[in-house]
């Protein structure tokens, strides 16, 4: 590894481990709180893997959307428990469509 | 900002602008948190303030319950250390807790008076806050208080009407003689 690359990964290793970090305390935290709150986790838990991977420069147009759209309805979604449901519903169909394009 | 305003007003605030607070406010904020009522005068709280990009960061990864970005964070935390007494049973704890409570709605209505959001915040990795911080054994993290310029002001939850939670004189008693 030369020195010129080691700020970068560093800052690699900083953020997947970060984000690993991130997915355990969801599932530590959901020992003790309201079932309810899966889905929740979940999805930011996505939310924070499609800004690692756009830092990485592996998101693709359809996950940048999807990240801007999170975070226009993210306050909404987490007082909605149904409608939390539908937007997730929604989007996976919009992600199977695109995985099978690929 | 007049108390009961603020008292109607306040939000927990979860989406913030990149707009940076100043470290006096900071201070003074907790200055307030430190005028809280205290159970023989234990003072059993202690603040750790995070203001840093990395640290936030950090911080955030181990917190499921903060969803965006703060410019700040206030780790509240209870100091066993400060309870004064030889066996500490959970009631002391329970104490100390209650303590830090009240000081933590200093700090979120201390910050409407600069125009800030806050958000308590339970939902995170006790430990690993504890080891991400670098805080000894007698200092407990209990409450992250997000803080921030506000991007919008979300709308009032829905409260229970004002008479289904108050009796008067006894449990039962729905209305006051006087």
């Amino acid at each position: 590894m030369s020195d010129n690359n080691k700020p970068y990964n560093n800052r690699i290793n900083k953020i997947t481990t970060g984000y690993i970090g991130y997915v355990f305390s969801s599932a530590l935290g959901l020992f003790e709180e309201p079932k309810e709150y899966g889905p929740m986790r979940l999805l930011f838990a996505a939310e924070k893997a499609i800004e690692l991977f756009e830092e990485l420069g592996l998101c693709n147009e359809l996950l940048k959307q999807l990240l801007v759209t999170i975070n226009e309805n993210k306050e909404f979604l987490l007082l909605d428990y149904k409608s939390l449901e539908k937007f997730i519903e929604k989007e996976s169909i919009r992600l199977s469509r695109r995985v099978k394009e690929i | 900002m007049e108390l009961f305003k603020a008292l109607k007003t306040r939000r927990s605030v979860r989406l913030y602008s990149d707009k940076e607070i100043e470290l006096s406010e900071l201070n003074s904020i907790i200055e307030a948190a430190t005028w809280a009522p205290t159970a023989g005068n234990a003072q059993p709280w202690f603040f750790i303030i995070v203001t840093k990009h990395q640290g936030l960061e950090d911080i955030s990864n181990f917190s499921p319950g903060i969803i965006s970005k703060p410019k700040a964070a206030i780790v509240a935390c209870i100091d066993i250390s400060r309870i004064n007494k030889e066996d500490i049973t959970n009631e002391d704890i329970t104490v100390s807790i209650i303590d830090l409570a009240m000081a933590c709605e200093n700090i979120i209505l201390a910050a409407l008076d600069y125009n800030l959001g806050t958000c308590p915040v339970r939902s995170f990795n006790r430990v690993a806050i504890s080891e991400l911080l670098e805080l000894p054994v007698n200092i407990v993290p209990q409450l992250i208080i997000t803080i921030g310029y506000p991007k919008n002001q979300p709308k009032a939850p829905k409260k229970l009407d004002f008479n289904q939670v108050i009796n008067y004189e006894r449990y039962g008693v729905k209305s006051c003689e006087r």
